[in-house]
């Protein structure tokens, strides 16, 4: 997926990159880890261009989606490589130190090809953090994992967000983001939809106008009685359906069942006409 | 460094299958070899030694080497491209022109390790003097040069390209098989022609059939030599260099 004019600063700390499967997110870590070039613009990690640029690995740690272990290695032997490629004067403290912190228990020394998706997960993250990089990249870092494991990953991930160092993670999944992010740049179809705050955009997403489909025996009549509402912001028909757009979900899910009572209409359907990540992604660009 | 390179690329690449594999196919001309020495023809005479020389020129240098040699080229970077192993590597603060050279090191040790001793041994059986007229040295260096070669073309061409395995068939069954017989000029642009410019360097065997038939010199023969690996190591690492993850891996 292509991104365009996008344009941002990363600081110290946990910035979340949040948007739909498909919305260019992948492709902004890679140009970030130098995997990637980009077309027009530049990308700097630590004030250098990341494009072309070995010796900046030696300050980044990546941890990509797809599956990039040898399955005939142990993560003890993943990191301990990790770490003689980096040219470390203690290779095997460093291994040592990186393997603590992902906690992968009696396992570590076992293959990688018995690893369920989250021990491997955590074995890149081992190999990642082994020269203690000052940023760290995670693309997709809770795919596959179980709800332990992702508590355990949270709380590492923010022990280091909290020791100075700039690590970004990216994922579909709004309360991945929630849960650990300071900061999100929200990305949908390649472009920047918003950045900042996460309580920021978290007030945006909710406060978005809300679209209900409606079916029951009397749509007219339930109509005129909703548009009298100061919530509700529009009423359109098609055929048997009516679709309500009101700019208060909170409001509208309170007067919706004494407003049916009261008309004595009966309801036959009542359901979010959009309420999926795309379309919370795709108010956040048009706003 | 350069020995975690070493052992990861050498441990993917010598897989039990894939070893299997090669050491069956390569154990054909070693069958054929102790056939034709039990037969009535073998001997130590001129004969012998362009029977040894045809076997060894189809089944081995046209065939089963650079087949060898295409597998552990392409396995050892285009499979960890494939398979997304080798973004490990690649973001490593190592220098990518080190990353090739191993690559094509380790592959061309790997080929060697089977195909030399394959050829030694083949001749070894068929004749009863093995080293009169050079013939098992010759062979014996001209295949360790076609292993380096074909690896490091092979290792190279896996940088640049995903199809790397299927343009690695294309040259070798298609330009050196059919295209330098039909256009003698093209010899000059091939790796088994600077293998056997080696060879002959060292066998003085007078009648040496249709089969085995150099046309290069050891002076072109080096040259070629030196130009391939100077052209695959700079162009494999130009291309590791600006390797882009979304394309390949």
């Amino acid at each position: 997926m292509a991104v365009n004019d996008i344009s941002f600063e990363l600081e110290p700390g946990i910035t979340g990159l949040l948007g739909p499967n498909g919305a260019g997110k992948s492709t902004l870590l890679h140009m970030m880890a130098g995997l990637l070039e980009p077309s027009s613009g530049e990308v700097l990690v630590n004030g250098e261009s990341s494009w072309k640029n070995a010796a900046m690995y030696g300050h980044i740690g990546l941890v990509p989606e797809r599956e990039v272990t040898y399955p005939f290695l142990s993560a003890w032997e993943y990191a301990l490589a990790s770490a003689r490629l980096h040219e470390l004067p203690q290779p095997e403290v460093a291994a040592q130190t990186a393997i603590d912190m992902v906690e992968l228990g009696d396992a570590v020394h076992r293959k990688m090809s018995g690893y369920s998706k989250g021990m491997r997960q955590r074995a890149k993250i081992a190999a990642a953090l082994v020269h203690d990089p000052n940023i760290l990249i995670l693309d997709e870092p809770f795919n596959g994992i179980d709800p332990r494991q992702r508590l355990q990953m949270n709380t590492m991930l923010k022990e280091l967000g909290d020791s100075g160092r700039t690590i970004v993670f990216s994922s579909h999944i709004l309360e991945d983001v929630e849960d650990l992010a300071e900061d999100v740049l929200v990305l949908i179809g390649g472009r920047l939809g918003a950045a900042g705050n996460f309580r920021q955009i978290r007030r945006l997403i909710t406060s978005r106008p809300h679209a209900f489909t409606i079916r029951s025996s009397n749509n007219r009549a339930l109509a005129a009685a909703l548009v009298d509402q100061p919530h509700i912001a529009l009423i359109s028909f098609d055929s048997d359906v009516m679709e309500v757009q009101t700019t208060d979900f909170g409001a509208f899910t309170e007067t919706i069942a004494p407003l049916i009572q009261s008309t004595g209409v009966v309801l036959q359907e009542l359901q979010p006409a959009d309420d999926s990540l795309e379309s919370v992604f795709a108010y956040l660009v048009d706003r | 460094m350069n020995n975690v390179l070493i052992s990861l690329t050498a441990r993917q690449l010598l897989g039990r299958r894939r070893t299997l594999v090669i050491g069956l196919l390569l154990a054909l001309p070693i069958l054929i070899a102790v056939i034709y020495r039990f037969s009535d023809e073998a001997g130590s005479g001129e004969a012998t030694g362009e029977f040894a020389l045809g076997l060894v020129s189809v089944m081995i240098f046209t065939l089963l080497l650079p087949l060898v040699a295409l597998v552990f080229g392409t396995a050892s970077l285009g499979a960890e491209i494939d398979d997304g192993t080798a973004v490990f590597l690649l973001t490593k603060p190592i220098e990518r022109w080190r990353i090739i050279a191993i690559k094509i090191g380790v592959a061309s040790v790997a080929a060697a390790l089977f195909v030399v001793p394959t050829t030694m041994a083949t001749i070894w059986i068929i004749h009863e003097s093995p080293t009169a007229d050079g013939l098992m040295l010759g062979l014996g260096l001209g295949a360790l040069v076609a292993s380096v070669l074909y690896c490091a073309a092979f290792v190279a061409l896996s940088a640049v390209t995903s199809r790397a395995l299927i343009f690695g068939l294309i040259y070798v069954f298609v330009w050196e098989t059919f295209a330098t017989r039909i256009f003698d000029s093209l010899r000059w642009v091939s790796i088994r022609e600077y293998a056997y410019g080696w060879s002959d360097a060292i066998i003085s065997i007078n009648d040496k059939g249709v089969f085995y038939d150099p046309h290069l010199g050891v002076t072109t023969a080096i040259v070629g030599t030196m130009v391939v690996l100077a052209t695959a190591c700079a162009g494999g690492t130009r291309a590791l260099t600006r390797f882009e993850i979304g394309e390949r891996a």
